[in-house]
């Protein structure tokens, strides 16, 4: 169990090295090698579920390496898992063999180098997870974009070149942003601390003013909401999504997408608590704008692999709408969301491949009727649109309903402390309103692609699905259901550590509140040389604070 | 349609002995699962109604009452229109031609709808929302960034032809701007020592700074 998480992070990489060395003719042993090596992932993934103690809120199975022999330098290899990326990393290794056995067939040109991406980045989506060092997480994170370029730029369709440029740099320049307050954050650690570290529970100790969090926390967040993505750094997705073929779609929609909000809730937020408070209303607000323009733009949508892309704008919102909202229910929300999410639209974007490889063509208006022709495909189509929609007992409907119950104790309060009614009520009404459109989206498009009359007349010879198709989607509608009927499964497994990670945010908050605004800055990075530069000690800085007690009737003299 | 209505209804009896209400029961709720179903998400955000409201039992017969009382005249209402004993139906549309007419499509609830919510939405989310906020103002702002970047590249990229006139050219052509500024101006807006102290830094012995400046400092 020592060495757990490297294996379960490299495994897949060591079965694409495998892959290096199968002759490229043979498609069969490619394919085999490639799935073997995928389930092999999942098998091994499978102990951390089973020796996870849900009562630590720590880092479990750490492990750390000295990278380079850098460790002077704060560069050392950590990977770690805690309650907030079980479950993600066990999503990754879940879709691994999925993705694989949903592309056996559809794979039309260089099966080699296809699978080889599919599993390398397999890799580095699981080490993006684990990776508890910012130099390790941020390699990571970048070299995610590697596989996914080709996969897009190479298998894509008529107009992959265009969404990958689209892609490649709409992401790069958020990880630059990113990149930039990394080194910074790297700096400062010196600065206060006179050692080099980039590891999270370092960098958790900072003392950082409000105003040096704010550039910080910016930064990191619009290189998070680019892979969100939020509204409005989100045109890359419809068409990363359309281009790229089913298994890059069901990789991006299932796991890639999940960076984003997992950045905010591993960095961005518990780094830069002063700053998520005083921007909770901005990301609020564009998580709303994005659940409801993600559905009616998806409405509208004549291409099916396009509807489902915009659905997912609007559904990462609800995930984002739970994360923000700071308390127990919309965290866990939003987490089992990101599963929900990682399942559901993962499942609906395999679907689409399906009857895509038998017609080739995304059109809604090329079907109709196909419920005559395919009914099982129908019912599996159904069901799982059914569960992304949140119809109850299905997995979707746990993480909407507790996102929204969450962000609903966060208006709460915060018209409680004299916020508006459209910056509180107003923003979880139109969330609300979200689930309605989501429901109108996705019925609508069934009702005109399986319904009604058969338009095509060659439409009536499509043949149902086939064993090796029903094996792939049997354990995303096993999940469909258990996740559903049964959450607290996944609930139990990460409660505690959400509610020490709220806390530490909480804590965070009001920790900021007594720092100087500049303190982080360049010219006063440490007490000593805001001391220096203003001539206030710490204990005078801190001695002008109002008092608890003086602080406490200030509020109340507010209210 | 006859089918799945009996099986609905045959299913809509025992629904409702999923989870039978206290008031039916004295204060032991017969406990199935629906009633707890989502229970330990929810522990730590529920909201119970107050128990002076619960103990009245007065508003839950009166709906109770009231819900059963609308089902019943609507089922005899029906009996009554469709059975045809009394001709409800044939005095309706010769009679009443415009309200049997309304009743008939449903108050046109279902047109009024479409011109309303329906058209006006997908109108405003198709043209508005995807066409231009979508593809005109978002990715158009991208696209020209992207195109900005380009041409800068294509630009600058001249800059880097090897060709040793052209780059002789740019050479001159700035020393003539420095050679005419220096006329301009003249070098006393030049800091001398502290020009020095940049380029050399504190490596230098304190000399050569004081040797350009004349011993100033």
């Amino acid at each position: 169990m020592d060495h757990i998480l490297s294996i379960v992070t490299f495994v897949p990489l060591v079965g694409a090295l495998a892959l290096v060395f199968t002759p490229k003719d043979n498609e069969n042993a490619i394919k085999w090698v490639a799935f073997l090596t995928t389930l092999a992932g999942f098998a091994v993934s499978l102990p951390l579920v089973f020796g996870f103690d849900a009562a630590n809120t720590g880092m479990q199975f750490v492990q750390v390496y000295d990278w380079v022999g850098a460790k002077d330098w704060g560069f050392t290899v950590g990977f770690g898992l805690d309650g907030l990326s079980l479950w993600l990393v066990m999503l990754t290794t879940f879709l691994g063999p999925i993705v694989v056995a949903g592309s056996w067939t559809n794979v039309e040109k260089r099966h080699k180098e296809f699978f080889f991406w599919v599993l390398v980045l397999q890799t580095f989506m699981i080490g993006t997870f684990l990776a508890t060092n910012l130099a390790v997480f941020y390699v990571f994170w970048e070299l995610m974009l590697i596989p996914m370029f080709f996969l897009i730029g190479v298998w894509g369709g008529s107009e992959r070149i265009y969404a990958t440029v689209k892609f490649f740099i709409y992401t790069v320049v958020g990880s630059m942003l990113l990149l930039a307050a990394i080194f910074y954050l790297y700096w400062l650690h010196h600065a206060q601390f006179g050692v080099w570290s980039l590891n999270y529970a370092d960098l958790m100790n900072l003392e950082i003013g409000l105003k040096v969090q704010t550039w910080l926390f910016l930064a990191f967040a619009v290189g998070f909401a680019v892979k969100v993505p939020m509204f409005p750094l989100h045109t890359w997705l419809p068409d990363a999504h359309t281009q790229a073929p089913t298994a890059g779609s069901v990789i991006l929609a299932g796991v890639l997408l999940k960076m984003g909000t997992y950045g905010f809730l591993r960095l961005g937020m518990p780094l830069f608590p002063g700053a998520v408070e005083e921007w909770t209303p901005v990301f609020m607000a564009l998580s709303v704008i994005g659940i409801i323009y993600g559905a009616l733009v998806a409405m509208v949508q004549p291409d099916m692999k396009k509807l489902v892309a915009y659905s997912s704008v609007s559904h990462m919102g609800y995930i984002m709408l739970g994360v923000f909202a700071l308390n127990q229910q919309g965290v866990e929300g939003g987490i089992l969301q990101m599963l929900n999410h990682g399942i559901s639209t993962g499942a609906l974007f395999l679907l689409v491949g399906v009857i895509y490889e038998r017609t080739h063509t995304r059109r809604i208006w090329d079907y109709g009727g196909l419920a005559k022709v395919m009914p099982v495909y129908t019912v599996l189509f159904i069901l799982v649109a059914l569960s992304s929609a949140g119809l109850p007992g299905t997995n979707g409907f746990v993480g909407e309903f507790l996102t929204l119950l969450g962000a609903f104790q966060w208006a709460t309060a915060e018209s409680a402390a004299g916020a508006g009614f459209l910056m509180s009520f107003g923003l979880v009404a139109g969330a609300a309103l979200g689930v309605i459109l989501g429901a109108v989206y996705l019925l609508w498009m069934i009702e005109r692609v399986f319904f009604g009359k058969v338009l095509q007349e060659k439409n009536n010879h499509l043949k149902d699905m086939n064993t090796r198709e029903l094996a792939v989607f049997a354990p995303l509608v096993v999940m469909i259901f258990w996740m559903g009927l049964f959450p607290n499964y996944f609930i139990d497994k990460m409660e505690p550590t959400v509610v020490a990670w709220i806390a530490d945010v909480e804590d965070g908050e009001e920790a900021t509140a007594l720092l100087p605004a500049d303190l982080g800055a360049p010219g006063t990075a440490s007490w000593a040389a805001w001391s220096e530069q203003t001539g206030v000690s710490q204990q005078e800085w801190l001695a002008q604070l109002p008092t608890d007690a003086g602080d406490a009737a200030a509020e109340g003299a507010n209210r | 349609m006859t089918v799945p209505l009996m099986i609905l209804g045959a299913l809509s009896i025992v629904g409702g002995f999923l989870s039978i209400p206290p008031i039916f029961t004295g204060h032991k709720s017969i406990d199935f699962s629906l009633h707890h179903w989502l229970h330990p998400v929810l522990a730590n955000a529920e909201v119970h109604i107050k128990p002076d409201l619960a103990a009245n039992h007065g508003i839950e017969w009166g709906l109770m009452a009231l819900s059963v009382a609308v089902a019943l005249g609507s089922i005899g209402l029906a009996w009554f229109y469709y059975s045809g004993k009394d001709k409800l139906r044939d005095f309706f549309q010769l009679n009443l031609p415009r309200l049997h007419n309304l009743l008939w499509n449903k108050w046109f609830v279902d047109e009024i709808y479409e011109a309303t919510l329906i058209k006006p939405l997908v109108f405003f989310s198709r043209e508005g929302l995807w066409r231009i906020v979508d593809e005109v103002i978002i990715d158009g702002t991208v696209n020209v960034i992207a195109e900005g970047g380009k041409l800068t590249a294509i630009w600058v990229g001249k800059l880097q032809s090897g060709d040793l006139r052209s780059a002789a050219a740019v050479m001159a052509i700035g020393l003539a701007i420095i050679i005419a500024l220096v006329g301009i101006f003249g070098v006393s807006g030049l800091d001398l020592a502290e020009l020095w102290a940049d380029v050399c830094g504190e490596a230098c012995s304190g000399d050569g700074a004081a040797a350009l400046d004349g011993g100033a400092h």
